[in-house]
């Protein structure tokens, strides 16, 4: 069997993992290392800090979902050991044949025939029984929604009204106030932007960069009054069998979709291969959270997607931080959520293999030709306030130079865009690292841009998030 | 002009978002801007619109004026989102190209990237291990840390200072087209130690660059440029003159620069020193 350190550090739920894991092979804290015959499971024994040995085994029956056990009380899935189990092996460190351990082979055998199980209701599906669906708690749900709505417009209202300039720390924490009774009224969506729009008039900033800032968000937030009141009102008629699986509506009202709705929704490809371009992470202050950010290409679709993991700060050190992934992701099932040019995209089970010329020569032949479309594309979505401020797409370019010192982008049309780094934004400055590329970078590639409309310097901005060349994919962020 | 006239509106409503809308009713400033608006409205109907939502913000009673206004926004928004500028006029010329000789890939993955930017980048403790271990596991060939590496430069931890010094200093003459482009002599430490680690590359190289640091730079400035001048004999009548200069600091960096050209006449002078006192 052959592990990569890529994909196991893929697996790790953080970087401190990685490193512990590490160490615990550097020091040599493995007191025995085994794989059976087949090589689909390793296993060992670990020195800790109890009395006795951790009892660490890996199983890959499914490539896809390998199976991690351990004896150590750690809560972090997988646990060092686990990972440092399989960084032994990519290490080349020496594993004796063994057979397998009766405690994994019991639970492979239980985990085997859940599987068969499900395998045959899969394919024997006994009629499904009518889902039980309380209609009338469906609609006092709605009902409720409907008045969260109407409390929103009520702030929104009475900050409109009074200023934004007279927002104080007195007012801005009975807003605060006020925008918890929208959680209780299942909008958590409608929450979050509420909080994030006050967020902004937290900041020590003078009053009319707030006011920039803010004033997207207010439009948002005015747009989700209008369009969730529209959306809920026709949604109470028939709460059954209205459910809007196109537009972002119900996720900004604050649903969390499962996989099996999306799935019955139709929003799923099946057999995809995806291409990390970009990775970002940051901190949303005002929903307390960090967000992890993966820019996709799907190579099967040409469109760019997005990875995004949210991680509440209470229970950060519990979820996976997600990272910048340099392989193939190759995936069965794709669930692409509603709504949006740069849709949000997850997987729950996925192989990865190594990054190949052909893929490169791919990932460039799928990138956009006309700069004048694209933006007339990217115009579009602007405009529409529900919609994300900061889309991402991909860009071929005949030469990538300068114009009065300005980096620009041209193509083969002779079309140009110009390039700069979008202030005050979630990622670092990149267009200072395009001097430092190699000249053979600058000519006849791809660039994937974020953009993001400045409507004091009245331009459509474009950063430079990663430029893809022959000699491969240079990320300018991360 | 007419798109001049939507950017006008966008800064009224602006005025009047942060004042508040009921002070909307009968605003003259939007009044104003009514006629021009209606007349590119009998050829651009979204003009017309609004023009007729601003006529709406005029005279809309206190408690409906925070729905119009917002409404009025929305829509002007909408338009103006459309007119982004993106070209550029003018000849493309090449980028010039710095290529680092130890320094070509962006390969780091960001959960190892991100700590040693912070560590760089901000201040606290356990930052020089977190550089240290990176420098030893060779993460400094990604690019993308050359920035915040010269950024920490002048960083108030001085372990931190010298081993990004050290770092830098590995990449040769090829990291100076990246110092000179930020220095101005004028500046304060980080301006400094950017020359200090250009004298440190190029030694008499740099004279001229050191030579008008002497002349025109701020005293931390100086300072540097007279310790880097060590390596410049011609540049010994100028350290004599400076070791009579007003500022401490200058004299005494003089002082010991020229020290340092004629160790043999300083050991003299020690040694006469010890004879005396004997």
């Amino acid at each position: 069997m052959k592990l990569t350190k890529d994909y196991i550090d893929s697996l790790a739920p953080n970087q401190n993992a990685i490193q512990n894991a590490q160490g615990l092979v550097n020091k040599n804290h493995f007191v025995s290392l085994f794989q059976t015959q087949d090589e689909t499971l390793l296993f060992g024994e670990c020195s800790g800090s109890g009395s006795s040995n951790y009892r660490v085994s890996v199983d890959f029956i499914k490539p896809e979902s390998p199976v991690f056990r351990c004896t150590c009380p750690s809560r972090q899935f997988p646990c060092k050991h686990s990972l440092g189990l399989m960084y032994a092996l990519s290490a080349g460190q020496k594993f004796n044949v063994g057979e397998i351990p009766p405690e994994v082979a019991e639970l492979r055998e239980k985990a085997e025939k859940k599987a068969a199980r499900q395998e045959q209701r899969k394919n024997n599906p006994e009629p499904a029984a009518p889902k039980k669906v309380n209609q009338a708690a469906l609609v006092k749900k709605i009902q409720a929604q409907l008045q969260g709505i109407d409390l929103l417009e009520k702030m929104l209202h009475h900050l409109v009204r009074s200023g934004l300039g007279t927002l104080d720390p007195k007012s801005l924490q009975i807003f605060d106030e006020q925008a918890k009774q929208l959680g209780d009224l299942y909008l958590p969506g409608a929450q979050n932007l509420w909080l994030e729009l006050l967020w902004e008039f937290e900041q020590d900033e003078p009053l009319e960069t707030k006011y920039n800032r803010a004033l997207p968000r207010l439009l948002k937030v005015y747009a989700l009054i209008r369009k969730g009141r529209e959306y809920l009102t026709k949604k109470s008629a028939d709460p059954l069998n209205i459910v809007d699986v196109e537009t972002p509506i119900e996720e900004l009202l604050g649903h969390a979709w499962q996989l099996t709705e999306l799935r019955d929704g139709g929003r799923v490809e099946k057999d995809v291969e995806l291409v990390q371009l970009s990775f970002n992470s940051c901190v949303v202050e005002a929903r307390r959270e960090f967000v992890d950010t993966g820019v996709w290409l799907n190579l099967r679709s040409g469109m760019i997607q997005e990875t995004r993991n949210y991680r509440p700060f209470k229970a950060s050190t519990h979820i996976r931080e997600d990272d910048s992934f340099f392989q193939i992701v190759q995936v069965k099932e794709l669930f692409i959520y509603p709504g949006e040019l740069n849709p949000r995209i997850r997987w729950e089970e996925y192989t990865s293999r190594e990054f190949t010329p052909a893929d490169l020569k791919k990932v460039r032949s799928l990138a956009a030709e006309s700069y004048a479309d694209t933006v007339r594309t990217i115009k579009n979505e602007l405009k529409n306030p529900l919609a994300g401020k900061n889309p991402v797409q991909l860009l071929r370019f005949s030469k990538l130079g300068a114009v009065c010192g300005r980096p620009v982008l041209e193509n083969k049309d002779g079309e140009r865009l110009v390039l700069s780094d979008i202030p005050q934004g979630s990622e670092p400055p990149s267009t200072q690292l395009l001097s430092l590329l190699d000249k053979s970078d600058l000519g006849e590639g791809a660039v994937l841009v974020r953009f993001e409309h400045d409507l004091n310097a009245r331009a459509l901005q474009a950063q430079p998030l990663s430029i893809i060349s022959d000699t491969g994919i240079k990320r300018l962020t991360y | 002009m007419s798109i001049e006239t939507l950017y006008e509106l966008d800064r009224e409503i602006g005025r009047l978002m942060i004042a508040g809308s009921d002070l909307a009713a009968g605003d003259f400033r939007l009044e104003r801007l009514l006629p021009p608006l209606k007349q590119t409205g009998t050829q651009l109907p979204v003009f017309a619109r609004i023009a007729g939502l601003v006529e709406q913000v005029i005279q809309s009673p206190p408690e409906q004026s925070a729905g119009n206004l917002l409404e009025l926004t929305n829509l002007l928004h909408a338009v103006l989102y459309t007119q982004g500028e993106i070209g550029c006029p003018g000849d493309l010329e090449p980028i010039t190209v710095t290529t680092l000789a130890g320094c070509t890939r962006t390969y780091v993955p960001y959960r190892r990237l991100r700590p040693v930017i912070e560590a760089l980048t901000t201040k606290g403790g356990g930052r020089l291990e977190i550089i240290s271990e990176a420098d030893r596991d060779g993460l400094f060939q990604d690019l993308r840390l050359i920035h915040p590496l010269i950024q920490a430069l002048d960083d108030s931890y001085p372990e931190v200072a010298d081993l990004v010094f050290e770092i830098l200093q590995r990449n040769g003459e090829s990291i100076l087209p990246l110092l000179i482009t930020d220095y101005h002599p004028e500046g304060g430490r980080s301006d400094a130690r950017k020359l200090e680690l250009i004298a440190a590359i190029k030694g008499t190289g740099a004279k001229e660059l050191y030579l008008e640091a002497v002349e025109r730079g701020s005293t931390v400035v100086k300072v540097a440029a007279i310790k880097a001048l060590k390596a410049v004999p011609e540049a010994e009548p100028l350290l004599q003159d400076l070791i009579k200069d007003r500022k401490k600091e200058i004299r005494e960096a003089a002082t010991e620069t020229l020290k340092q050209m004629h160790p043999f006449a300083q050991k003299i002078k020690e040694l006469k020193k010890a004879i005396t006192k004997s």
